[in-house]
């Protein structure tokens, strides 16, 4: 696949990224010229009838998926036995990708400027809320997948991304890409940034242990810590502590998240919502629990 | 071949080590050493015991699983320099390496064999792990008390670990009084970050990360033994190893005081409360101590390990 390439109503530009199992384009739809994101994932992926078809039923389910802070899933298909995803471009007001990651790489020190945080920190909550009261486990919450856009007055709306993703289509793969990467040489080019992976991963996801709602809680609780103080892993420090501009509830909010003890952390994104100051909470869920 | 016992290999991923093991066998002769029985493994390495060919010095001979990433010519001369400076230092603090060699396609170093009093390797975390994996304070000062001016002595010479973990400080056994016993501590692997290639440490590190990241899925998969091993040396290593810039003297202390942590609290993440209000029978000192010695910015640590022993001389139990 390479720029310029159709894939059925598509045609593909330049490449955003490669991540998790797939290499992410933008793209413009023929009829229209709307502009969206493709993620094209690995062919290896449907080896046979049954996992095309489970990769199609995760699809629906990611599809159902509808919140204001969680990239909306547009279209699916499978093109020459490329299965692909076509989600909302999330571009800064001048068309540029970005995400929480690009906003830190912008900063010498890798923190957010306080005012961000009080959008996006919400807004994270929020939509980790909506996705554990669907029964669903993120599993990778990172800088690189919160999503952000811009509209033209400047204003920031999280989108949160690769959540799930064909995660079950990815584990039939899991044997056959294992192999390929024992068999690469040590010191070629990294095709992505894995160690990035490992910083937010929670202890029992190291540990190799049964996941809960709990392990998506720590890593969003590394990832605030990481982007409101710019420190590369946890300390004994709060945010506040370390940058006076940041506003104590996010103390609190980390508290609640980033501890290694599973039983000390939030049950779930909903439980962590409730960490935040009312005037602070977005609308809708807050209602339904009061 | 079947490891000796003590040593399980029961993870599926450990291909890399059967490697080294299908290749040395006990008996197997290594210019003057005689290689004898598997006591470890960690993420790069093998470790066997071995004794010299008078049957006088016992050793230990480390097998690197991957080869240096450097040439093999420039990592022998590199070698060669280092233990020319490490035989000047002479502290037995510091674990001597004795020989640098190639068998097979596989490096080995013979170095010093620390043994406790089980006759069995052990380091400070299996030590901590005794006790519920916490020193108590007292104990801990006077560990660092021997600690520091032996990372001290080679910093004078010019010399970083790099890769300082309690993993890589080794307890002698001297006497053994009843149920106690009297050790003293050496610290592994000097240099040899430097000898390797100071991209060495992070390729494997990251290398084994990219193993990890392939076991993120639905159904967990534990983390290989071998990669849980780089992850923890990946923990210790300072923000500027992280992001690439060499290792200095700053990263060692930043290292040491995350050990310390660790070491007096059970973890290297605590939680967001003061060491200090956790464990008992220390003051707020204690907490300034940690947090300047793993402060994130290299100039706002500790200046050199003189200072360090200075505020650790000053610490005060209740």
């Amino acid at each position: 696949m390479k720029p310029f390439q159709k894939v059925d109503d598509y045609v593909l530009q330049e490449k955003l990224g490669e991540g998790g199992m797939g290499v992410v384009y933008r793209c413009v739809r023929k009829k229209d010229h709307a502009e969206f994101a493709i993620k094209l994932l690995s062919s290896e992926l449907l080896q046979d009838d049954a996992e095309r078809e489970y990769f199609l039923k995760e699809c629906k389910t990611l599809e159902q998926l509808k919140h204001p802070y969680i990239l909306e899933v547009l279209d699916y298909g499978i093109y020459e036995n490329v299965p692909y995803l076509v989600t909302e471009y999330c571009s800064d007001s001048r068309g540029r990708p970005m995400s929480l990651a690009v906003i830190q790489g912008r900063s010498a020190s890798r923190r957010v400027e306080p005012y961000v945080l009080i959008t996006v920190i919400p807004e994270m909550c929020s939509a980790l809320a909506y996705i554990h009261q669907m029964g669903l486990i993120h599993h990778d919450i990172k800088p690189e997948n919160v999503l952000i856009q811009e509209d033209k007055q400047g204003n920031l709306s999280v989108r949160l991304a690769d959540f799930g993703l064909a995660r079950g289509t990815m584990d039939a793969a899991y044997t056959r890409r294992k192999q390929w990467m024992e068999d690469e040489e040590v010191g070629r080019a990294v095709p992505f940034d894995f160690s990035g992976t490992y910083d937010y991963m929670s202890p029992e996801q190291l540990r190799g242990e049964p996941l809960d709602a709990r392990s998506d809680v720590y890593s969003l609780g590394v990832t605030i810590y990481r982007i409101a103080t710019g420190y590369d892993r946890l300390t004994p420090l709060r945010p506040s502590q370390v940058v006076t501009d940041v506003p104590e509830w996010v103390d609190d909010v980390v508290v609640r998240s980033a501890q290694t003890n599973k039983d000390r952390r939030c049950a779930d994104g909903l439980e962590l919502l409730y960490c935040l100051p009312k005037s602070l909470r977005p609308g809708g869920l807050t209602k339904a629990k009061e | 071949m079947v490891p000796d016992a003590g040593v399980e290999l029961t993870q599926p991923h450990l291909d890399e080590v059967k490697q080294v093991l299908d290749v040395v066998q006990p008996g197997v002769r290594l210019s003057d050493y005689t290689v004898e029985n598997l006591i470890g493994f960690g993420g790069s390495s093998v470790v066997f015991r071995g004794i010299s060919g008078d049957g006088e010095h016992r050793v230990a001979v480390k097998f690197l699983v991957s080869p240096p990433t450097k040439d093999r010519q420039e990592v022998l001369q590199l070698f060669n320099l280092q233990a020319a400076m490490l035989a000047e230092v002479d502290d037995e603090s510091i674990v001597k390496i004795f020989e640098f060699g190639e068998y097979h396609g596989f490096c080995y170093l013979v170095m010093d064999l620390f043994v406790g009093p089980e006759d069995d390797p052990v380091n400070l975390k299996d030590y901590a792990n005794w006790f519920g994996g916490v020193i108590e304070p007292r104990e801990l000062v006077d560990l660092y008390k021997l600690l520091l001016p032996a990372v001290g002595k080679i910093h004078a010479h010019k010399i970083v670990h790099g890769n300082l973990k309690p993993q890589n400080v080794l307890l002698q056994c001297v006497t053994v009084h009843g149920e106690h016993w009297e050790a003293r501590t050496s610290i592994s692997d000097f240099g040899i970050s430097r000898i390797l290639g100071n991209d060495y440490v992070m390729l494997s590190v990251r290398k084994s990360l990219r193993r990890a990241a392939a076991g993120v899925a639905l159904e967990p998969i534990p983390l290989p033994q071998d990669t849980l091993a780089l992850l923890n040396t990946y923990d210790y290593l300072s923000p500027e190893q992280r992001r690439g810039e060499g290792a200095g003297c700053g990263s060692d202390i930043f290292a040491l005081g995350l050990m310390f942590m660790e070491l007096l609290c059970g973890d290297k993440h605590p939680g967001f409360d003061m060491p200090s209000s956790m464990v008992e029978g220390i003051g707020p000192d204690w907490d300034a101590f940690i947090l300047k010695a793993t402060s994130q910015e290299r100039l706002k640590r500790f200046r050199d390990i003189e200072s360090m022993l200075d505020a650790l001389n000053g610490l005060k139990c209740r």
